[in-house]
């Protein structure tokens, strides 16, 4: 038996293994599950160590003699000091540090991300379309008018919901904020068939796999 | 002697054997995959984007794929990395890959482009180095990001196998997005939030943003697409699908959407017959009082 016929059947038979819980639970899914569990930390341990460590830690520390890479390790292990009831200040410390310079990155990422989507939101409600020879063209008028009132209603609506400053017993205000729940459930149930569609493709891969490459019944 | 309770049509649907019904979900995915039977699948307006987006890319600059998915999504980011590799080859756009969120996708990505180059019977003509590189994986922290926008060439150094990116001709003086830059166009073929860095980074520098991502992620990433900070989207694996159908490819993709859209009829079925046989029992139970 060739080395990569044996992949090809280790790879069926483990399929095959994780599958199995979906008949109940059996001691073959239990012991391809600890297989994996075990494999994935192992490659994950042995990828920091190539990928991260080694080529930006060890490397210039070490074999480059880089000495200011000493206080990378310094304020890593400062991390482990809070299992120490005398040295737990250090660890708050580094703790502390990092919490200031990811809060003032995320200030970053917030107008990188979502500063464009707020100025995006505020949509005219009426958007007069020319066609190709420049003429007024009702239809598409109608459409990229209708696309961004409904926008706007929903913007509004679910915005509404999220308003706690006062109660909700105006009657637009909660008939607003009643609609902005059912748009949100919408958007859920949408989500919700994405996630099946996903979860269908992983499962077609396995198909795939399993009756292209162990047993060509697909063509 | 006591009369034998009668089954209901309600009491039977409500009482299917959940085995039956995997296995059921197993032949309707597997038959079609095996006799080859298709649905009508139609081009969405986000996959049309996308390939208009290529479509303007200028020769002279280079693509950029973040590829950013491992095992765990290869059924659904192995074909839309082979369809916009594949399509890239036909148009001639050099381009480099490379990871910020998953170690073990360099690999993966390497054999997806080496496959899709030998698809297209391009393997002595594209060659890598030359029009095309690997970069390889970097952490993708706060620090480093910033450093990747402001210069690639500091951000990433080397290729994949540690030979600096002045010694490829793909690669050297490759080093900013946007107009004014080398880089044309960012595509991020991911299983995981690495959309996000881009938005937060990369939006500044007006670089085109394409995504192709998983179908769980895709309805968060719709904003994106009207406020035009993303020019395409492909979703899972309907998305490479449908950039198959529209560049004329014949992908795994296209072929394993007949197994996706009957598994979608089964489970509409069996979400139609669950509740029946529920509606069937209240209006008995209310009938009866």
């Amino acid at each position: 038996m060739s080395w990569e016929t044996a992949v090809l059947w280790i790879g069926a038979f483990s399929t095959l293994a994780l599958y199995s819980v979906l008949y109940k639970e059996n001691p073959v899914y239990r012991v391809a599950e600890h297989v994996f569990l075990g494999i994935a930390t192992g490659y994950g341990l042995f990828v920091v160590w190539k990928d991260v460590l080694y080529p930006m830690w060890y490397k210039p520390f070490i074999v480059e003699r880089q000495w200011a890479w000493i206080f990378a390790l310094v304020a890593g292990l400062m991390y482990y000091t809070v299992y120490s009831k005398k040295l737990a200040w250090m660890s708050r410390v580094i703790m502390t540090t990092m919490m200031g310079l990811a809060a003032g990155l995320a200030f970053r990422e917030f107008f990188g991300a979502w500063v464009p989507q707020i100025g995006k939101s505020f949509k005219p409600l009426y958007v007069s379309v020319n066609n190709e020879a420049g003429q007024f063209d009702l239809a598409q008028t109608i459409i990229s008018s209708a696309t961004n009132i409904i926008f706007v209603a929903v913007l509004i609506c679910v915005m509404a919901y999220f308003f706690f400053s006062f109660e909700h017993k105006n009657r637009v205000a909660k008939g607003s904020a009643y609609m902005g729940r059912w748009l949100m459930m919408i958007c859920f149930g949408a989500m919700f068939g994405s996630t099946i569609m996903a979860r269908m493709s992983l499962f077609i891969g396995r198909l795939d796999f399993l009756f292209r490459d162990w047993i060509p019944l697909i063509k | 002697m006591q009369p034998l309770p009668t089954r209901n049509w309600e009491d039977i649907l409500g009482k299917i054997d959940r085995r039956l019904v995997y296995i059921g979900l197993f032949l309707f995915t597997l038959a079609p995959l095996v006799g080859r039977w298709a649905l009508p699948l139609n081009t969405t307006e986000p996959t049309k984007m996308l390939k208009k987006a290529f479509d303007g890319l200028p020769q002279d600059k280079v693509v950029l794929i973040a590829s950013d998915w491992d095992a765990g999504t290869q059924a659904e980011s192995r074909p839309q990395l082979t369809a916009v590799v594949r399509y890239l080859l036909r148009k001639k756009l050099k381009f480099i890959l490379f990871s910020v969120t998953t170690p073990t996708s360099p690999q993966l990505g390497q054999t997806v482009v080496e496959r899709a180059i030998e698809a297209e019977g391009m393997k002595d003509t594209w060659q890598y180095g030359t029009h095309w590189a690997n970069m390889g994986y970097r952490i993708a922290n706060a620090p480093w990001l910033r450093n990747f926008a402001r210069s690639i060439q500091d951000a990433m150094k080397n290729d994949w196998k540690g030979v600096p990116l002045a010694k490829l001709d793909v690669t050297r003086g490759v080093d900013k997005f946007g107009p004014e830059g080398q880089v044309s166009m960012l595509v991020d073929v991911t299983g995981s939030s690495s959309i996000d860095n881009w938005y937060a980074y990369l939006s500044p520098s007006k670089v085109t943003i394409g995504l192709a991502c998983t179908g769980v992620m895709a309805p968060e990433q719709y904003p994106f697409l009207d406020s035009g900070q993303l020019s395409g989207l492909l979703t899972g694996m309907k998305g490479a699908a449908e950039f198959e159908q529209l560049t004329e490819q014949k992908g795994f993709a296209l072929a394993a959407m007949a197994g996706q859209s009957f598994a979608h009829l089964y489970i509409f079925i069996m979400l139609v017959l669950g509740n029946l046989s529920v509606i069937l029992g209240t209006m008995k139970k209310r009938a009866r009082g």
